[in-house]
């Protein structure tokens, strides 16, 4: 199809104005951020820093980088987001902790797949563990503060507002060791599922198919699980279990009729 | 079928989705993908039609999708077009809303004339104007293939892909958007072409 012919030039100028539209004004960065560590428990980059990891990336990364593998894009992205704007301020510390849990099994900044022969892979009982042990550096809970020092109360005895503000902080911890558990959480799972995914890569099947085993083990009805279960569709395949892979597509189909991972599913059971 | 195969001949139909296998996942990090695409998604909707007001939300919205999903996205696939295809999934629900679709419905289709611009930014302005509401009278189907494809400049094969539908679809889809397009430019300028 020949598609720039049915655009005649005064369209096509329009579009190349919209093209050039101003995208989200200076605070959106920070505005969708804070909305998404409410939402989801994640530390992004703090407004400073994060607009200047924003502007950099989102004039850097598209000309340098459309079309291109994501993991090109954020080799350029840690550089103009964490380097680049001074190697601590603009680092997000959910990158901290995935570049501690990915350490054993490849370098944070990857080189792009094909140039790179798989890393072995560690015993399974190593990935199903490894990820709980790692400090909790993202593990400030959203909208989580400092006792307030403020407060009418504070200027009662100090014994009593010293009670009031350990309570107050008690309290605000556990909010904090709630959110942070869910965080947490959702990284281990998201750690195992990467593994599983790349025991698949390396065509190792059993091993994919028992750390799916393990995640669903520990996180039965976890954040991940619908993923999980539509990896072991796939893993199933690769064993050469087609009968048991067809069986879990359609249990994938039946608990999950409206997945984005629906379609793969059907096609990894294709003969 | 192995898996292999079925990771290297793919043919994806019906929804936006990641692969579920292959992907050097150590370099995919949420942060940078937030840092690098809040503006390509906040655009995005913007030209699917989400109001101002609510963009800060819908944008939430989906990088809440992206964060869950990131662990089983195929990194060595372009992704601004899976982008696309979880921004095109929350801007539908979003007009299918009754809110939203009475304000839609209420406010993008008129078309009006712009005014003679006074400079070159403005003009610039009327100009991206004029885009958008020409987009608003498109169907959202056929608006996501044109701004996928004439505006961002993904290929067909990955606007297919993205979608979830066919390529003949997809090129029908694009035809049909052009025709509208030009037919409501072509109103929006008092039907002088």
């Amino acid at each position: 199809m020949s598609d720039e012919e049915h655009l005649t030039p005064e369209l096509q100028a329009l579009l190349t104005a919209e093209r050039e539209a101003p995208g989200p004004d200076a605070g959106a960065h920070d505005r969708v951020a804070r909305k998404l560590a409410s939402t989801l428990g994640v530390t992004l980059a703090a407004a400073g820093a994060s607009t200047a990891a924003t502007s950099g990336a989102q004039t850097v990364l598209p000309k340098a980088l459309v079309g291109k593998s994501l993991a090109a894009k954020l080799m350029v992205a840690a550089i103009v987001g964490g380097v680049g704007a001074g190697g601590v301020a603009a680092t997000v510390a959910l990158m901290h902790r995935h570049a501690r849990q990915a350490a054993p099994q490849a370098p944070a900044v990857a080189p792009p797949m094909p140039s790179v022969p798989p890393a072995p892979m560690p015993p399974v009982p190593a990935v199903a563990t490894a990820p709980a042990n790692v400090p909790s550096l993202a593990a400030v809970a959203p909208g989580s503060t400092a006792p307030s020092s403020g407060d009418a109360r504070a200027s009662t005895p100090h014994h009593a507002a010293h009670h009031a503000a350990a309570a107050t902080a008690a309290k605000t911890a556990a909010t904090k060791t709630s959110a942070a558990k869910a965080h947490d959480d959702l990284e281990v799972e998201r750690a195992l599922l990467a593994d599983a995914r790349n025991a698949m890569q390396m065509s190792d099947a059993p091993r994919a198919l028992a750390i799916l085993d393990d995640h669903a083990r520990r996180f039965a009805g976890g954040q991940l699980a619908e993923e999980r279960d539509a990896l072991r569709v796939a893993a199933l395949w690769l064993s050469g279990d087609h009968e048991g892979a067809r069986r879990h597509a359609d249990e994938f189909a039946r608990r999950h009729p409206d997945s984005l991972f629906l379609p793969s599913v059907k096609r990894a059971v294709a003969e | 079928m192995s898996v292999t195969d079925w990771m290297g001949s793919a043919q994806y139909r019906d929804v936006p989705q990641p692969a579920i296998v292959i992907t050097p996942l150590p370099t995919v990090e949420f942060p940078a993908v937030y840092a690098a695409e809040l503006g390509y998604v906040w655009s995005t909707l913007r030209r699917l039609g989400v109001q101002e007001r609510d963009l800060d939300d819908l944008c939430h919205d989906v990088f809440v999708i992206v964060f869950r999903n990131l662990a089983v996205y195929d990194a060595r696939r372009p992704i601004r077009p899976w982008l696309f295809g979880i921004a095109f999934r929350v801007a539908s629900d979003y007009r299918r809303s009754a809110r939203h679709r009475r304000e839609v419905a209420g406010t993008t289709r008129e078309v009006v004339c712009p005014a003679p611009p006074a400079d070159e930014v403005m003009l610039q302005r009327e100009r991206q104007r004029l885009v958008l509401r020409a987009l608003e009278t498109l169907e959202l189907d056929r608006r996501a293939v044109f701004v996928m494809h004439d505006i961002d400049g993904h290929v067909m094969p990955d606007i297919a892909v993205a979608l979830g539908v066919p390529l003949n679809t997809a090129y029908s889809r694009l035809r049909l958007a052009r025709a509208d397009f030009a037919e409501a430019v072509r109103r929006a300028q008092g039907g002088q072409r």
